[in-house]
C-alpha cells in the first residue's frame, strides 16, 4: 500500500499521524520504495521498485498516475461546472463600484443551489440507467453512490449557508427559512406520512406519531391536524380535539411575519404560548400521552423534546434543533448565542463528537456564525474544491467574509478559486472554464494561466486556434508564440510546410 | 482537502524488470518509462486505456532516467543508463529511432533532464563518475557537449536546471528569458553536498555549495517559478531529510536552508508541481508526501484519513 499525505509546511512542522490517503499499490510490500513524478496535468505518477533484497516475484511494473482532490467527471458534474462558471462570471461582471446588489446575490446563490441540486438528479438517474440486471453493486455504482452522497451535502451545507449569510431576512423569517431548509432537504418525513396515511388505520400504524413529532418539529401543523383527526383520542373527545386542533391552528411563528415589528411578533407568540401552557395545566391532555407530549412541544417544554418518540422521529440532529428553535425562540437572528447553543446541544445528544462528519462540522460551524471558519473547514474536509471556491466568491461579494483581519485575508478567496481552476485543467474542454476563474484571481491568476496555457493538448486544428484565441484574450503573448512555434514543428513534421510558416 | 485519489489512468508496462522512471511528456499524453530490462517504453496514455507505442532497444544495462524535450522541438525524449551512455530518441511519422548517442561519461549516467526550452535543445547529464555534462545542438543537426569535471566526489547523483525566467523579472505579459539572463543549474552528489551552477563563458562556476545533508543527496529539484523573485531548490538524501533551500533574489541573495521533514526512510525522488507551489516527495516505507507552503501560516489543510482507494490490477 502507499501512503499519501498532504501537509502545509510551517516551521516546525512534523509529520502528522493522520493518513491522507492510502492507494494500495500491488507489489510493494514493505520495505518497497515508491517514486512519484508531479505531471503536467495536476495529477502525480506513482510507481514502485522493490529493494533488492526483496522476493523478485512480487515486482511490479504497474504505473499508476492518480489526481487527488480532483472532480469525477461524468454528464452531470460536467454540467455543475458549466452551469456555475455562467453564473460564476455573471456575478463577476456585476461588481462595479457599489459591488452586487444583495438581492443578486441571493439570485445567484440560489442557481449555484439549484445547480447542485440537478447534479444530483442527474447522477441519480445515472445509477438507475445502470443494468439493474448486475446483482452486485460495481464499482461504478459506488462511485456514483459517494457522489450523490458528496453534492447532496454540499446542496444541505449552500442552502443554511444561504439561509444565515446571504439572505436578508425580516425578523422572525429566520426560522421560517430554516424550517423551510430542513423540510426541503428531508426525505423520511414525507414517506412516513404517506405509508401512514394509505393505510386503512392510519393511528394503528406503529410510525403515527413518529410522523405526528416530526410534522411538529418542520413546523407543517396543516399536516399535522389532518393527521390528528385520524387520532382515536381526538375522535373520542370532542373537547379535545378541539383544544389542540386550535392551538396548533393559531400558531402564529409559521405564519405571514411581513410588516411586523419584533414587539408585535414577541406579543403574538408569548400569547399563544401561554394559551398552549393555560390549556395544557387545565388539564386539557392528561388523559392522552401523546397529546400531552405534542402539547408541551407546544409550550417549549424541554422534557418533552427529549421523549424517546420525540427524539426518534428526527433522523438528524439539526432537524431537532430547528424544532426546538421554533417552540424556545423562535426570533432567533443568525448571530444569537441561543442558535450556536441549541445547535451544539442537539448535535451532542445525537451524534458522536469524536466522530462528527463533514456536513456536522460544517453546518455547526455556520451557526455559530463563523463565517472565514467554514471556508477554511471545507477546504479541509470536502474531497473537491468546486462548493469553497463558489462559496468564498458569493459570500465576498455579500461582503460578508471580512478577510481584512487576516494576515493572509485577501488571498484567501484567491487561494481556493486558483485550487478550483487548476482541478479543471485535467478535463480535456474545461480548460477553459479554468481560464476563466484564474483571469479573476488579481494576484496569482497569471502565473497560473502561464503555467497550465502552454499545457493544453492541442490535438485538433480547431483547438490551437482555440488555445491561440485564448492566450491572445489574457495577453499572453509568449505563450501564443510558443504554441504556434509547437505547431509549426508539427507542421513542418508533417511536411505541410505552408502551415509551419 | 480530504485527499481523496482517483486513479486516473494504469498502465502494467510488462517491463521485464524494475522499472527506475515514468515520466509523461508535456501534455500529459504520453507516458515513458525505463528499466532495468534496459529498456524505454513509450505509451500513449491520453485514451481509456494504454497503448504501447514503441519499446526503444538501445541501452546495454538498466536505464535510469528519461526526460521530455520542448514539443517544438518536436517528439524528442532523452534516455541514460548504467551503461554510461545517454541516448537521444526522435519520433518521426510514428517511428522511434535514435538521433544521437553519447558515450563520454566514464561511468553510469544518472540522471538527465532537459533545459528550459528557450534555451534550445540543451540536456544537462549527471554521472557517477563525478562529472556532468552539457548537450547541446548547434542546429545543423550535430551535438556538442561540455563537461564539468569534479562537480561531487563520489558521483554526481542528480541534476535540474533553474527557470528560465529571471526571477527578479516580475511576470506582467510573461517576461521570459532574453539572451542576457544566465543559465543556473543545481547537482547533487555523493559527497552529500548539493551545488549551483552558472554558466559562465565556456564553462560553469560552482556558485554556492550547499551544505546540510549528512548523507549521499539522492535528486535535486529546482523548483518553477511562482512569479515571485525567490528561487527554490529542494533536495532529498540518503540521510532520510528533504531540504528546501530558498533564495531571495531581491534580499542579499543569500541560500536559507530548511529541514522540511525528517523521514523514516531514505528520500528518492524530490518533484515539483509545474505551478512550483506544490512538492511531491517519494521514498522508502511506501509513503508519497505532498508539501505545499501555507498561507502565512493561518491555514490547516491537513486532513483525516479518508477512504483507501483500491488500485485494480491492470488486467
Amino acid at each position: 500500500r502507499v501512503y499519501i499525505y498532504a501537509m502545509e509546511y510551517e516551521d516546525d512542522v512534523s509529520l502528522p499521524e493522520a493518513t491522507l490517503s492510502v492507494v494500495s499499490v500491488q507489489g510493494s510490500g514493505a520495505g518497497g520504495r515508491v517514486f512519484c513524478r508531479y505531471t503536467p496535468r495536476h495529477t502525480i505518477t506513482l510507481y514502485t521498485v522493490p529493494t533488492p533484497s526483496l522476493e523478485e516475484d512480487n515486482v511490479t511494473t504497474d504505473i499508476h498516475n492518480i489526481e487527488l482532490n480532483g472532480i469525477i467527471w461524468n454528464s452531470p458534474t460536467r454540467k455543475l461546472v458549466n452551469q456555475s462558471h455562467a453564473f460564476f462570471m455573471e456575478l463577476q461582471q456585476m461588481g462595479g463600484d457599489k459591488g452586487v446588489e444583495p438581492a443578486d446575490v441571493l439570485k445567484y446563490s440560489q442557481l449555484y443551489r439549484s445547480a447542485l441540486h440537478e447534479c444530483v438528479l442527474g447522477l441519480q438517474k445515472m445509477i438507475e440507467e445502470i443494468d439493474s440486471g448486475i446483482s452486485e453493486e460495481g464499482d461504478e455504482v459506488t462511485q456514483l453512490r459517494e457522489q450523490i452522497e458528496l453534492y447532496s451535502i454540499l446542496e444541505i451545507a449552500w442552502h443554511l449557508c444561504e439561509v444565515l449569510f446571504i439572505e436578508t431576512l425580516p425578523v422572525g423569517c429566520l426560522i421560517q427559512q430554516l424550517l423551510e431548509w430542513v423540510r426541503w432537504h428531508d426525505d423520511h418525513t414525507d414517506i412516513m406520512l404517506r405509508n401512514v396515511m394509505n393505510s386503512s388505520q392510519p393511528s394503528e400504524e406503529p410510525d403515527y406519531w413518529k410522523t405526528i413529532f416530526s410534522l411538529v418539529l418542520q413546523g407543517r401543523v396543516k399536516e399535522v391536524i389532518e393527521m390528528l383527526k385520524h387520532s382515536p383520542d381526538c375522535q373520542k373527545n370532542r373537547q379535545v380535539h378541539n383544544s389542540i386542533h386550535e392551538l396548533l391552528r393559531k400558531m402564529p411563528m409559521v405564519k405571514s411575519v411581513v410588516g411586523k415589528s419584533r414587539a408585535e411578533l414577541r406579543g403574538e407568540w408569548h400569547e399563544w404560548k401561554h394559551e398552549c401552557k393555560r390549556r395544557r395545566e387545565r388539564g386539557d391532555f392528561v388523559a392522552y400521552e401523546q397529546l400531552e407530549i405534542l402539547s408541551g412541544i407546544l409550550c417549549g417544554d424541554e422534557k418533552c423534546f427529549r421523549e424517546e418518540e420525540v427524539v426518534e422521529s428526527c433522523t438528524t440532529w439539526y432537524e431537532m434543533m430547528v424544532g426546538r428553535l421554533l417552540y424556545c425562540s423562535p426570533l432567533i437572528l443568525n448571530t444569537d448565542y441561543d442558535l450556536h447553543f441549541t445547535a451544539e446541544n442537539c448535535l451532542q445528544q445525537h451524534c458522536d463528537l469524536e466522530h462528527l462528519g463533514s456536513l456536522d462540522r460544517i453546518l455547526l460551524t455556520a451557526l455559530q456564525n463563523n463565517v472565514i471558519d467554514v471556508i477554511k473547514l471545507s477546504s479541509s474536509v470536502l474531497s473537491n474544491w468546486w462548493f469553497v471556491a463558489h462559496l468564498a466568491n458569493i459570500l465576498h461579494h455579500r461582503g460578508i467574509l471580512v478577510t481584512s483581519q487576516l494576515e493572509y485575508g485577501s488571498k484567501l478567496t484567491e487561494f481556493v478559486l486558483v485550487e478550483y481552476a487548476s482541478s479543471l485543467f485535467y478535463h480535456p474542454s474545461l480548460w477553459q472554464v479554468g481560464m476563466d476563474y484564474l483571469s479573476h484571481c488579481p494576484t496569482q491568476g497569471r502565473h497560473y494561466m502561464i503555467a497550465f496555457i502552454e499545457r493544453v493538448p492541442l490535438q485538433t486544428e480547431k483547438k490551437s486556434q482555440k488555445v491561440i484565441r485564448v492566450c491572445q484574450q489574457y495577453g499572453l503573448t509568449d505563450q501564443a508564440h510558443s504554441i504556434c512555434r509547437v505547431l509549426a514543428r508539427r507542421a513542418y513534421g508533417q511536411g505541410q510546410f505552408g502551415n509551419a510558416l | 482537502m480530504a485527499g481523496v485519489v482517483n486513479v486516473q489512468s494504469s498502465v502494467d508496462t510488462e517491463h521485464d524488470d524494475m522499472i527506475h522512471d515514468a515520466q509523461l511528456d508535456y501534455y500529459g499524453r504520453r507516458l515513458a518509462t525505463c528499466s532495468s530490462d534496459r529498456t524505454v517504453k513509450i505509451f500513449d496514455v491520453s485514451g481509456s486505456s494504454p497503448v504501447l507505442l514503441a519499446t526503444l532497444a538501445g541501452h546495454e544495462g538498466p536505464v535510469w532516467q528519461v526526460s521530455w524535450a520542448h514539443p517544438k522541438y518536436g517528439s524528442i525524449l532523452a534516455s541514460c543508463s548504467y551503461d554510461r551512455k545517454v541516448i537521444i530518441w526522435k519520433e518521426s511519422n510514428g517511428t522511434w529511432n535514435k538521433l544521437n548517442e553519447f558515450c563520454e561519461h566514464k561511468s553510469s549516467v544518472n540522471s538527465i533532464q532537459w533545459a528550459p526550452h528557450e534555451w534550445g535543445l540543451v540536456l544537462a547529464c549527471a554521472s557517477s563518475d563525478e562529472s556532468f555534462s552539457i548537450l547541446y545542438t548547434t542546429g545543423d543537426g550535430n551535438w556538442k557537449y561540455k563537461r564539468q569535471e569534479s562537480a561531487h566526489t563520489l558521483g554526481c547523483n542528480a541534476v535540474s536546471w533553474a527557470p528560465a525566467v529571471n526571477p527578479g523579472a516580475l511576470l506582467e505579459g510573461g517576461s521570459r528569458a532574453g539572451s542576457t539572463t544566465v543559465k543556473h543549474l543545481v547537482t547533487g552528489g555523493g559527497d552529500n553536498l548539493v551545488k549551483v551552477w552558472r554558466e559562465e563563458g565556456d564553462g560553469w562556476i560552482c556558485e554556492e555549495k550547499l551544505e546540510g545533508h549528512t548523507d549521499w543527496v539522492r535528486d535535486v529539484a529546482w523548483a518553477p517559478s511562482v512569479g515571485l523573485p525567490i528561487s527554490r531548490i529542494a533536495s532529498c538524501s540518503q540521510d532520510c531529510k528533504v531540504i528546501i533551500w530558498t533564495r531571495d533574489e531581491n534580499a542579499g541573495r543569500k541560500w536559507i536552508s530548511k529541514v522540511l521533514n525528517t523521514f523514516s526512510d531514505v528520500i528518492w525522488h524530490a518533484s515539483w508541481s509545474i505551478t512550483g507551489d506544490i512538492l511531491a516527495i517519494s521514498g522508502g516505507d511506501n509513503k508519497v508526501t505532498l508539501w505545499k507552503e501555507s498561507l502565512e501560516g493561518g491555514w490547516v489543510c491537513v486532513s483525516e484519513m479518508d477512504k483507501g482507494q483500491q488500485v485494480k490490477p491492470t488486467q
